[in-house]
């Protein structure tokens, strides 16, 4: 009997993550196949929705507009030109660098704006379009280095890139002996550059100019490696030719005139801030605005997500706890699967992977994703509580006639919260810090109003340390009310 | 008259161990059974059976002519609210208080509004002297408060019958006497018991019906003066030797 039901939980599982599998890996095929209707979509939607990663100024930042954040960059601008000339709106969606081409090729965007350049790696999932800017490769380096001269000279050195741009890739390949390292933000590896952590950063050479601008202590120098030019393009979904056509005429139009330079930059430089006459902790004060916006959302996907995932837990661990096999086996393999891979990749799935078959927005999927994974920790927890309840008591509540159902809400449940609310809270203390996951696809809680902060301000500590320090006000505020609660539910007969 | 409750063929087994089989006994109303023989002889697990607690491996379980066994789940809640049980470890809800222990039963299961059991509760929790006990929570109740209040809880619900599971075995010496007080009132009152019990003195002053069980068999039913005077077999004087 043990046995079987062992076997048949196991083959649930293979049978679950085959049908993932297969529903993961089938569904581009099915997309690719479809005739080009990409122009008239985007005209009958009203809308065109812009793929971007605001860390990379002049190109695309997030700067401040009556105290609300807003993407802007000469990216923003070209963006806008192009939906004009379509007779639509423009809607930009920011993410990291990394998640652009998938959010491309699930459909989460349009186009990708963001100082993109082709490589062949790239040109077989998606298409690019006609170049609309070019910019070399630069080095950023410490005003204090004296060594480095070209990107010869990066030979044996540590060395710190963007994951997934050109820059990363070219140094990787032209440069041997180099330790390279890889990080998804600007500001980290700027960051990195000051603490000497590593000695040069390739940047494309807008943004290094950017960079240094406002980071006293570094400069930048041409890398002078052959072959750097950055042709800058815009990604479209694979087949979408009449969408690409579309904004080939708008690129034409702004070569044409040089816009990009004329008009694209100045216009974005009007809102890249500048905060050197100030105090850091002035600096912060102002971005206030961020911070609120993003404990908002960390407040909503904590709350929501705890709501659910307790929800979820009590119904996953009566599920295990069922006679019932079939119920028992879902139960154990919900469980198991959730808790046995990374939170990280299963916000990705959920936003990316469902995504395919329903248009979910980014912070629904982060709180479906943390929901779900909650309610299998939280099912665990509970399956605990109710085992260290004695039969006694279900027994005891059975013989006067309750219902097992009743025995469970009146007796068994109440017991076993009373008994789990420490660990409850641990689980909520855990789910609030976990939150800040979510920022990867692009919800605007507090890690990802941090990154704005960063990219915006050009300082690369003092971020990090106000939302270390609201997390903790957070967390530390709901331990406390979770321990006087506890003391409440905890009937007071000491006698 | 027909019995309140026919056990026919009762059989228990876990897995290939037979704990009992083939017991055919009958209740009559008013009638108090005492359940007695050596520790592992499935007193206790043949008691749990006569509320569907624990699940006969066949055989029939009648109560008034309906059988437990064979009911649906709405119609066992139905019936279990006619039997009443008292366990040895009193099994006291810990979450609620005394009076909403006793009330929970008749106002969930029975419909009563929450006057009136509380009205109910109170004039029982005063047969058994702790009405002043009814807002306290059960940890602050010593063992044989705890099991006053169990069979209060199960009086509660206007029973026809009470199991008794070693309701005195878990209690200190001294506390004894206070429960088996109480359950030799309801003997008086004409409630009909079957207790599972060591207390040899208690089941021969109290009982109608000596039930002697070993070996997986109900080997005696007997008057408690024959059975204590002349146990018929070798299994019963022997167990009668060591308790008296």
């Amino acid at each position: 009997m043990k046995n079987k039901m062992k076997h048949s939980v196991l083959i649930t599982m293979l049978l679950m993550i085959a049908t993932l599998f297969v529903t993961a890996f089938t569904v581009p095929s099915v997309q690719a196949s479809a005739s080009d209707t990409s122009l008239q979509q985007i005209k009958q939607k009203g809308y065109i929705v812009m793929g971007t990663a605001p860390d990379y100024p002049p190109y695309e930042f997030i700067g401040k507009d009556n105290g609300t954040s807003k993407v802007y960059g000469a990216d923003i601008e070209l963006g806008k030109a192009i939906a004009k000339d379509m007779g639509v709106k423009l809607k930009v969606k920011s993410m990291g660098f990394d998640s652009l081409l998938v959010a491309l090729q699930t459909k989460k965007v349009d186009m990708v704006i963001a100082g993109m350049n082709e490589t062949p790696q790239r040109a077989k999932s998606v298409d690019f379009s006609k170049t609309y800017f070019s910019s070399g490769m630069s080095l950023v380096l410490s005003s204090s280095d004296k060594k480095i001269k070209s990107y010869k000279d990066l030979q044996g050195k540590t060395v710190g890139a963007q994951i997934g741009s050109v820059q990363y890739d070219s140094v990787k390949k032209g440069i041997k002996n180099i330790n390279l390292k890889g990080m998804e933000n600007i500001n980290d590896l700027i960051l990195a550059l000051k603490s000497g952590k590593i000695e040069a950063i390739p940047l494309d050479t807008a943004v290094a100019q950017a960079y240094a601008a406002h980071n006293p202590g570094l400069k930048i120098i041409d890398a002078k490696m052959p072959g750097q030019e950055n042709l800058n393009k815009i990604a479209f979904f694979k087949g979408a030719t009449s969408l690409e056509n579309a904004a080939n005429k708008t690129i034409d139009k702004v070569n044409k005139d040089n816009l990009y330079n004329k008009k694209f930059v100045p216009e974005a430089a009007k809102h890249i801030t500048n905060n050197k006459s100030q105090s850091q902790l002035e600096t912060m004060w102002q971005y206030k605005s961020f911070f609120i916006s993003g404990i908002e959302d960390t407040m909503i996907i904590s709350v929501v997500s705890v709501f659910f995932g307790i929800i979820l837990g009590v119904i996953f661990a009566l599920m295990r706890l069922s006679h019932n096999l079939l119920l028992h086996s879902i139960a154990v393999c919900y469980i198991e699967f959730i808790r046995g891979t990374p939170q990280l990749v299963q916000i990705m799935f959920i936003y990316f992977g469902l995504g395919t078959v329903v248009n979910v927005p980014a912070l629904t999927s982060g709180i479906i994703a943390i929901s779900i994974n909650s309610g299998a920790y939280v099912a665990e927890i509970i399956r605990g509580g109710i085992n260290s309840i004695s039969d006694g008591q279900s027994e005891a509540a059975l013989s006067l006639g309750l219902s097992k159902k009743q025995s469970m809400q009146y007796i068994v449940l109440p017991q076993a919260f009373k008994n789990i609310w420490p660990a409850l809270g641990n689980e909520l203390v855990t789910l609030i810090k976990d939150s800040s996951l979510a920022s990867v696809i692009g919800v605007g809680e507090l890690m990802y109003q941090m990154r704005a902060v960063q990219a915006d301000t050009y300082l690369g500590v003092a971020p990090i340390a106000v939302i270390m320090i609201i997390y903790f006000v957070i967390t530390f505020t709901i331990s406390r009310i979770m321990k006087h609660l506890e003391g409440k539910i905890s009937h007071g007969t000491n006698d | 008259m027909e019995p309140m409750i026919k056990i026919e063929n009762l059989t228990k087994k876990f897995k290939n161990n037979t704990i009992f089989s083939d017991i055919n006994a009958e209740v009559h109303k008013g009638e108090v059974i005492s359940l007695l023989g050596p520790s592992g002889a499935g007193k206790s697990t043949f008691l749990r059976c006569i509320n569907m607690l624990g699940e006969p491996t066949s055989g029939k379980i009648l109560l008034d002519g309906k059988d437990l066994v064979t009911s649906s789940e709405k119609e066992l809640i139905q019936l279990r609210t006619h039997i009443g049980m008292v366990f040895q470890s009193f099994n006291l809800f810990e979450n609620k208080t005394v009076i909403d222990n006793i009330t929970l039963a008749p106002i969930k299961v029975k419909g009563m509004s929450k006057e009136d059991a509380e009205e109910k509760a109170h004039e029982l929790l005063k047969t058994v002297g702790l009405d002043d006990k009814a807002d306290v929570y059960p940890d602050s109740l010593s063992g044989g408060q705890a099991q006053r209040i169990a069979i209060v809880r199960a009086l509660a619900m206007d029973p026809e019958v009470i199991l008794f599971d070693e309701p005195t075995s878990a209690l200190d010496p001294e506390k004894v006497g206070e429960v088996l007080s109480v359950m030799q009132d309801l003997a008086k009152k004409d409630m009909t018991m079957i207790i599972v019990t060591h207390e040899m003195e208690f089941a021969k002053n109290v009982s109608d019906q000596i039930w002697f069980m070993d070996e997986g068999k109900i080997q005696e039913k007997q008057a408690p003066e024959d059975f204590f005077a002349n146990p018929k077999t070798a299994n019963a004087q022997r167990f009668l030797s060591k308790m008296i």
